[in-house]
């Protein structure tokens, strides 16, 4: 007889239980779940999409949707991979749509600007109170791909184990290493290079 | 030393975009549940952007994105004005610049252009009184005009009157006069208007907590109201279920829960098959 494991085998006792009240409808699991991580979720969110301000709008969309589909919320890893799976797919929606507005500006004759992008990156004259090291690293960082962002935020900046950085990028824990030692050397390469960001973001 | 191991490094890639640094957890979360799906609109482009382009963009810019999660919201830009729509099944709320909110119901176009809003479908509003710039919501056959409250308009195309729900503050209706907190206003396409003081409005905005309520209701009248709700066709197979009253609550966005709910309430048979929800 062919062994099929429960969706949730692999949560913790702890995610485990909070999934089923979840599910079950239990409004304060649910809020505690969405207090705990929503900054993480925030701050993924800004990872990807570098334009605009509607981080917090893409995690209230994917925690209203989580709601709202509660009978069907079976995260595999844990809870937090599950929500940064899902914050990421949002994210690039997004993304993907503003790419859409821009062609569709370029096609009517206009173009768009970059500023928004350049305005992570003020000049010393702005007045900002920012280390030029903490500067030149976030220059750096935005040049980077989407996914090389994305790995080096969960790993360095979320402390999540492979595996879980893996389930958020759909790929296993050793491509994750891999991609991750690329990214580092990647970052060193534009941080040698001045951290300049490109014409174009990457995503 | 290994970049990996610098403190800026840690610090950076904790938090890597300056505007995620501080984060209104409670906001966010008030708004999952007050207002669900968040409408994410296109960013402004800068003043020095704008006059650079103003021309060409006053002539044929018209932009259509749909953002959501799956079925989506889909919003134009026209100029000044943003046009908002949700489907059938859907709802979204709409942040705008000045802190207000309106949340939108299933089905339900707006055009915000400045401080004018024009109506189809349904919306509840939650506006700031400003003395110097009164907010207006237009509907094809009335005008509200906004004294800083939150209150409900509905007005689908198939509904005879418009209805004007105000759950706090005082909104002016142009026909009916001043209405507070608990008064239903109604303006008919002919211009007649009533007012109802009173009401138990928090059962007509229940829709917002994904609630339904129908009172003694016509199922000729739920039925469009159903539809749009769960976006599923409903075919009546018997025409006298039209002509029965439903009193329910609906409290699922299950259309298994849905077809229970109408056999026990209606005592018909509502059978689902995935795709129709047939009554006889």
């Amino acid at each position: 007889m062919l062994f099929r494991p429960k969706p949730d085998a692999e949560l913790s006792d702890e995610d485990r239980i909070l999934s089923e009240r979840i599910r079950a409808g239990d409004i304060q699991a649910f809020d505690d779940v969405a207090r705990k991580h929503i900054p993480a979720m925030v701050r993924l969110a800004g990872a990807i999409n570098p334009i605009g301000d509607v981080h917090e709008d893409i995690v209230q969309s994917v925690l209203a949707r989580v709601w709202e589909r509660r009978a069907e919320f079976y995260p595999r890893k844990s809870i937090v991979a599950y929500l940064m799976a899902a914050v990421r797919s949002h994210a690039l929606d997004v993304r993907r749509q503003d790419r859409s507005r821009e062609r569709l500006l370029e096609h009517a004759g206009d173009h768009f600007s970059h500023d928004e992008t350049l305005n992570l990156f003020p000049s010393p004259d702005t007045g900002l109170d920012i280390g030029d090291d903490k500067l030149a690293l976030r220059r750096a960082f935005f040049t980077l791909s989407e996914r090389q962002r994305t790995v080096l935020h969960l790993r360095y900046g979320q402390d999540m184990r492979y595996a879980e950085v893996a389930a958020v990028l759909g790929i296993t824990p050793k491509a994750v290493e891999r991609l991750l030692a690329k990214s580092i050397e990647a970052l060193r390469a534009r941080m040698r290079e001045g951290g300049f960001p490109p014409s174009e973001p990457s995503i | 030393m290994r970049i990996e191991d610098s403190e800026s490094f840690r610090a950076v890639m904790a938090n890597p975009h300056p505007q995620t640094e501080k984060v209104d957890v409670e906001g966010i979360l008030a708004r999952v549940h007050d207002g669900g799906v968040a409408v994410v609109p296109h960013k402004m482009r800068s003043r020095r952007t704008w006059v650079r382009y103003t021309g060409i963009a006053a002539s044929v810019l018209v932009i259509a994105v749909a953002i959501q999660l799956g079925r989506p919201t889909i919003c134009f830009r026209k100029s000044d004005t943003t046009n908002y729509l949700t489907q059938a099944g859907q709802r979204a709320r709409i942040a705008l610049s000045s802190g207000d909110t309106i949340l939108l119901a299933p089905a339900t176009k707006i055009k915000v252009s400045k401080n004018i809003i024009d109506l189809e479908g349904e919306a509840i509003f939650s506006i700031t009184h400003t003395s110097d710039k009164p907010f207006i919501v237009r509907t094809r056959i009335s005008t509200t005009r906004v004294l800083g409250t939150s209150f409900g308009v509905r007005a689908y195309a198939e509904d005879k009157a418009v209805r004007v729900t105000v759950e706090s503050g005082r909104v002016m209706l142009d026909g009916a006069g001043v209405l507070g907190a608990g008064d239903v206003g109604r303006v008919t396409s002919t211009g007649k208007s009533t007012v109802v003081h009173g009401t138990n409005v928090a059962s007509l905005l229940e829709w917002r907590v994904d609630v339904l309520s129908f009172n003694g209701e016509h199922m000729r009248d739920v039925i469009p109201e159903l539809q749009r709700w769960y976006n599923i066709p409903i075919v009546v197979a018997n025409p006298a279920i039209n002509d029965l009253k439903i009193t329910a609550t609906l409290r699922s966005r299950s259309i298994e829960n849905l077809a229970a709910v109408l056999q026990g309430a209606l005592e018909v048979k509502a059978i689902w098959d995935g795709k129709t929800l047939t009554l006889k």
